[in-house]
């Protein structure tokens, strides 16, 4: 089974990068422990292929990788070499990547929704930290969320509706 | 058999809000679920577009990038630029400790040099990793010093140099536009120099050749090596 890294870690990268911090990781070491969980995916995929079929299971394996990584990784001075994990499969670009639909859909949100999204998933700022800085209460905020990613998920299935 | 998890959990994961516990949990449900799957590439395809929108801090489409970790680099290419960037960084002067009179006592040097609070002076002591090779930590101190102060170019660049060491091309570029755009003369020439090496890395060779066209053009300390790169270029 061979893998896109590229698109693999541009697509699940800044989610696991989140998830790191979120257990306490400096961002120095989430990086560090993402490459740390590429190359145990890498590895399983060289010696027992068998063990992971798909792409789903890539992703859960990784998942699970960079959250057991965050809980044991406290420190590390260089990162891992990742020159060689391009190796099993030269990143191409035939389709365009999912994530693209993605912020397309995200630019035709409103300025004000683009920023909480920004807040929770770049900054990972919890809705208690966003409501100190903009005064806005955390239920609100919730429920601003839930919308926006309704309003997402909506125009997501009418992009792949309109696709052949 | 399966119940959903509680409506936010996943977005709560995507965010980082998540204990170990919880994320385990999160983690083992969506390995059986299918709906939970898609809830979480759902999720993911978000954090990536607000990630790549936020780094980049223009459109979200247009300025995707290649990811900073899994590049490719051509192994001759790399070891060339490797060094000739190894050979043009020494001819970056470091930054100097403030000058003391050399007839001063020595505690009352130290003690100058203690309380120097100037740009240079914090500057320097933000390099120490950085002469040592720890680029981690270098990022670390030289950001420390960026929030003070923002507008320093020879900053950015040496932080750029650490990202690019550190292989998060992705920032390393970020640094190095924005030495290039805060300086003039030789520095200036120097970021954009180094701007061509991480297109190179990020497989971006149409943007290494614009960038190495006009260091070749500008006839300078680069453009003998600008020359030589072009022609190696695929």
């Amino acid at each position: 089974m061979t893998l896109d890294w590229q698109s693999f870690l541009k697509r699940y990268g800044p989610l696991a990068r989140n998830m790191a911090r979120g257990l306490g990781c400096r961002e120095e070491d989430a990086d560090d422990l993402i490459q740390e969980a590429c190359a145990s995916l890498w590895r399983v995929l060289e010696e027992t292929p068998s063990r992971i079929e798909g792409e789903s299971h890539m992703r859960n394996y990784f998942l699970k990788a960079v959250r057991n990584l965050s809980l044991r990784i406290r420190r590390r001075p260089t990162p891992a070499n990742m020159d060689d994990l391009a190796a099993p499969s030269p990143p191409t670009h035939d389709e365009p990547p999912p994530w693209e639909s993605m912020a397309q859909a995200i630019q035709r949100l409103s300025a004000k929704e683009q920023d909480l999204l920004r807040r929770r998933y770049s900054r990972s700022q919890t809705f208690a930290e966003i409501e100190r800085e903009l005064g806005i209460p955390v239920s609100t905020l919730h429920s601003r969320q839930e919308r926006i990613l309704s309003k997402l998920r909506r125009a997501l299935n009418r992009c792949q509706e309109a696709d052949p | 058999m399966n119940t959903h998890l509680e409506r936010d959990s996943l977005s709560r994961l995507a965010a980082g809000e998540l204990d170990a516990e919880e994320s385990m949990i999160a983690l083992k449900h969506v390995e059986t679920c299918s709906e939970c799957a898609r809830e979480l590439d759902f999720l993911a395809d978000l954090v990536a577009a607000v990630d790549d929108q936020s780094q980049s801090g223009t459109s979200a489409i247009e300025a995707r990038e290649p990811t900073t970790h899994s590049r490719m680099l051509v192994p001759a290419l790399a070891l060339f630029v490797v060094v000739i960037a190894a050979r043009l960084v020494l001819r970056i002067p470091e930054p100097v400790l403030p000058s003391v009179h050399p007839e001063a006592p020595a505690y009352y040097r130290v003690a100058l040099l203690a309380d120097d609070d100037s740009p240079k002076a914090r500057l320097d002591r933000a390099m120490t990793p950085y002469r040592e090779a720890d680029f981690v930590t270098a990022v670390k101190t030289l950001t420390e010093f960026l929030v003070q102060e923002p507008g320093h170019a020879l900053a950015r660049f040496y932080r750029g140099v650490c990202h690019q060491q550190l292989h998060d091309y992705s920032s390393a570029r970020r640094d190095f536009l924005a030495a290039q755009e805060t300086s003039e003369g030789f520095l200036q020439r120097h970021a954009r120099w180094r701007l061509a090496q991480v297109a190179i890395q990020q497989d971006d060779p149409d943007r290494a050749r614009e960038l190495l066209g006009q260091l070749v053009q500008e006839g300078r300390e680069f453009s003998l090596n600008a020359e030589q790169l072009l022609q190696d270029l695929p």
